[in-house]
């Protein structure tokens, strides 16, 4: 037995060794982007700076902003690539952003932008009524906000479990939002919210899912954002299609934002107009359906999936749902989810 | 010569408590700390979702543990005391599930029962749906029963068998010997394999959240309660599980301490005997032989996803092209043996630390118990019955600055943080089966070693601990495997250069590569397996050699 421990100790030894070897001028991104979009990227920023060595964090934006902000007081990383805005604006108002103002900024929507220059957006993502194109078409499909919620969609409707979801997050609390906007209490979003809920079938606990229940065997709709609905469609053959809402869709803006305590600001600068540029936002935009928040790239420059696309954006006051969105979503758990 | 060893003694309590106070008490007072950063937190325990949430992971907890218990213990009988054919190959196959970590484990089970999983599409059933409290059940079942396998295994083979044939012999039928005669022996070990499972079950986050639809669970609401920003109120909530855990930790140590110390034969234990022994069982052989497809079938329907193109599940039919094209994904990259090489070594550094703190324990807390041996003996305990999430972000509070604990360097962003979180998590398993395997131990051997003139370190050094090396090795066993696969603390904790193959899966399973994903499961399962068989070997040629 001694013997054994004698092993175990040696190997360990030399494996932590490994572990003392010293890298070049590090940069430390974190970014819900996903593996290949990133690759992507290191490569491109590395060639163009050979004495960089860009390292990417791969999760989700949830696990960034934990991670942002447990590791405030010593930070790890110096640029956060990704998240939605509601989750940058929080972030500001924690203190864990540095300012940054890009040589594009004039070229964002306001709704797109930290008014103090804390984060900037670099991609839209309209919101759209997706449903089964196997069972259904565009003309029998929901074509509208209050449409989905009504009757006649009782026991069609597919989630994602909303609390786990960006994207369903924003919706519902910008619809709240919207009602507060527009009636000056909450009770008209509430009541969206419930009929919503009554015509719900399944919260899936996981995207992947919600896709096999939306492409199942039934008559099924959703909401969800549309490049990610040409994505499956377009790789995976998913039998998806959408509606884009009639009377005006939510968008949502990701943005980008160079953390508070970076010890590489310069660098961190220069990451963050690489992967802004124009070529770079066509770029994802192409190979990865995302489409951006710049409003002077020309439109005929976009990929073919893009060129077509037409939306009208709904006004809503995000700043409202990022203060609001913690108590929103509880009481929705507490209240709606559980009137089944 | 004692007052020498009694410096050892301290020494090695200094160095207990030393990392007692600063990798356990330290970073739980910071999720107290973060429980009171908001006024008015505590009053929401009394929400009914607080209550409803906490008396479901009570009850799957409790459920989750009888239910292994008698899978888990009918199969170690089995196993022992009847006869059939392809006995060795059999006991390997009811403990291929500890070799799935719970994140594949979920995969497994929605690639085979799922919406679009291979079973429903064989089967003609439209009706069966495989969701909520039975999907998270079976899957606690499947994961949990081998630590009862394990655990109450190791116990039948030390059984003293001349008392089982006294039983018989005065009369006492099957049922009688075993519920008062072997049952009563095997209480050291159930009790530890309870804990466990009890704490893992209040703990598990996996099945809960992919098959738990609307039902709440403690750990889903903590998940939520964070992703909705609401710190104070997740800490609250994880502080409700761990004093859930606690409460259960020390009411089966009572009842363990209240039981009389089963006195062991000296000498030589008799050989096992086998109630059948003459006829081969049939019954037990087709009864393993089901349980074994069952436990099979999930793992064969990951082999089969990590073999077939990406989305084929969602096409009809089961004409699927079969290629390794999803494996040579993996080793595209440059650096792709990487996260092999740090998931092995952070765990191995892992099992390294619980075993000098674990044994330290273990010798400090052997002998007439007081408060501070039961003390150190709870708190040891603490971190399984916390989930990983809460435990990493406490880790990452405590060591983002220098620390008298950390050595004065900072460890959040090195890579020593993931064996310390491994190790954290895990000292609770450890020591429960180092003690599991000293309350098998009869004291009256170490005594007589004491009374032969030997001092205690000598006792502790050539009687006890060759005594207890199979459960150290089992436990060490445990600890490895819940390290290799370990993820949700991992993935606030890994940096670039320290990813985990646990973060590789996720990415992947992120970007929807189911395909991808399972070939990584594979990989995971198939290291996993290899270490299982190695140990076994060890374990059998330490059994020889001991004339065990």
């Amino acid at each position: 037995m001694r013997k054994y421990i004698v092993y175990l100790f040696i190997a360990v030894a030399i494996l932590s060794g490994c572990h003392l070897k010293k890298a070049k001028q590090k940069l430390v991104i974190y970014s819900p982007h996903g593996k290949e979009m990133l690759g992507e990227f290191e490569k491109l920023f590395e060639a163009a700076h050979p004495d960089v060595d860009v390292q990417w964090l791969d999760m989700g934006s949830q696990e960034v902003f934990d991670r942002v902000s447990t590791e405030s007081q010593n930070p790890q990383a110096d640029i956060w690539w990704g998240s939605p805005s509601t989750m940058f604006i929080r972030a500001e108002k924690l203190g864990l952003l540095q300012k940054y103002k890009p040589t594009w900024a004039n070229n964002v929507p306001a709704y797109a932008k930290s008014k103090n220059d804390f984060w900037y957006g670099t991609f839209s993502t309209p919101q759209v009524i997706a449903f089964n194109s196997n069972k259904l078409s565009a003309d029998k499909a929901p074509k509208d906000w209050n449409e989905i919620a009504s009757p006649a969609w009782r026991g069609k409707v597919v989630f994602r479990n909303p609390l786990a979801s960006g994207t369903l997050r924003a919706i519902f609390c910008a619809m709240l939002a919207r009602s507060v906007a527009q009636t000056g209490n909450e009770e008209q979003g509430w009541k969206w919210l419930r009929q919503l809920d009554s015509n719900t079938i399944v919260y899936a606990a996981d995207p992947t899912q919600m896709y096999n229940k939306l492409g199942g065997q039934n008559e099924a709709v959703t909401l969800w954002n549309m490049p990610d609905m040409i994505l499956q469609k377009d790789k995976y053959h998913y039998p998806f299609g959408y509606n884009i809402p009639q009377s005006g869709t939510i968008v949502l803006t990701d943005g980008i934002a160079v953390i508070k305590g970076t010890k590489n600001e310069a660098l961190a600068d220069s990451f963050y107009e690489f992967v802004t540029t124009q070529q770079s936002l066509l770029m994802q935009a192409q190979k990865y359906y995302r489409i951006p928040s710049r409003t002077d790239i020309p439109r005929d420059s976009f990929p073919d999936w893009l060129k077509n696309t037409n939306y009208t954006t709904l006004d809503v006051d995000w700043d409202v749902v990022a203060d609001k969105e913690t108590e929103w979503m509880k009481k929705w758990d507490a209240t709606i989810k559980t009137s089944k | 010569m004692i007052k020498k060893y009694s410096i050892a003694k301290i020494l090695l309590t200094v160095a207990v408590l030393f990392f007692v106070v600063g990798y356990i008490v330290y970073p739980l007072c910071q999720l107290l700390i973060q429980s009171f950063s908001e006024k008015g937190t505590y009053s929401q325990l009394f929400d009914k979702t607080v209550y409803t949430a906490c008396f479901n992971s009570i009850l799957l907890s409790i459920i989750s543990v009888i239910g292994s218990a008698i899978t888990g213990v009918g199969l170690a009988y089995i196993f022992q005391y009847k006869k059939f054919a392809f006995k060795p190959f059999f006991s390997t196959m009811v403990l291929l599930p500890i070799a799935i970590p719970p994140m594949v484990g979920v995969m497994c089970f929605l690639f085979l029962l799922g919406e679009n999983g291979l079973l429903l599409k064989l089967l003609p059933v439209n009706a069966f749906k495989f969701d909520g409290w039975f999907a998270i059940i079976a899957l606690h079942l499947y994961s949990f029963y081998p630590l009862f396998f394990l655990f109450v295994g190791a116990a039948f083979k030390n059984l003293d068998n001349s008392i089982v044939e006294a039983s018989y012999t005065l009369g006492a039928g099957k049922f009688k010997t075993f519920y008062s005669v072997i049952l009563p022996q095997l209480l050291p070990s159930l009790i530890g394999a309870s804990l466990l499972t009890f704490m893992a079950s209040m703990a598990s986050f996996s099945a809960p959240f992919i098959f738990g639809g609307e039902t709440r669970f403690l750990t889903t609401a903590i998940y939520y309660a964070k992703i909705n920003s609401d710190n104070s109120y997740a800490a609250v909530l994880s502080i409700l599980l761990t004093v859930i855990s606690i409460l259960f930790f020390a009411f089966l140590n009572w009842y363990r301490n209240k039981q009389p110390l089963t006195g062991r034969t000296k000498g030589a234990i008799k050989s096992i005997i086998s109630f059948d022994n003459k006829n081969v069982s049939y019954l037990s052989l087709s009864i393993v032989l089901i349980f074994c497809i069952a436990i099979a079938l999930p793992i064969v329907s990951l082999f089969i996803l990590s073999l077939i193109p990406e989305g084929s599940l969602m096409q009809p039919g089961l004409n699927y092209t079969y290629s390794l094209n999803n494996f040579k994904n993996i080793f595209i990259d440059n650096d792709a043996l990487q996260p092999f090489i740090n998931s092995i070594e952070s765990s191995v550094i892992a099992i390294v630390l619980t075993l000098m703190i674990g044994l330290a324990v273990a010798y400090i807390i052997r002998g007439k118990k007081n408060v501070f041996k039961s003390l150190v003996e709870i708190i040891i305990a603490l971190p399984y019955g916390i989930p990983g999430t809460v435990i990493a972000i406490c880790l990452i509070l405590s060591f983002n600055s220098p620390n008298l604990f950390s050595f004065h360097t900072i460890l959040v962003g090195t890579f020593w943080i993931l064996p310390v979180a491994y190790a954290v998590r895990n000292i609770p398993i450890l020591s429960q089966a180092v003690m599991a395997g000293l309350h098998a131990i009869d004291p009256s051997i170490e005594e007589a070693s004491a009374t032969l003139g030997a001092t205690n370190f000598k006792t502790w050094r050539s009687i006890t601990l060759p005594l207890i090396y199979p459960s150290i090795l089992q436990g060490s066993l445990l600890v490895f495997i819940n390290s290799f696969g370990e993820f949700v603390a991992t993935i606030l904790l890994y940096n670039y250069s320290t990813k985990t193959i646990s973060v590789e899966v996720y990415s992947q399973l992120r970007l929807y590569n189911d395909g991808i994903a399972a070939a990584y499961g594979v990989i995971i399962f198939l290291i996993i397996l290899l270490i299982v068989f190695l140990s076994r070997r060890a374990l059998n040629r330490f059994a020889t050699i001991n004339n065990l």
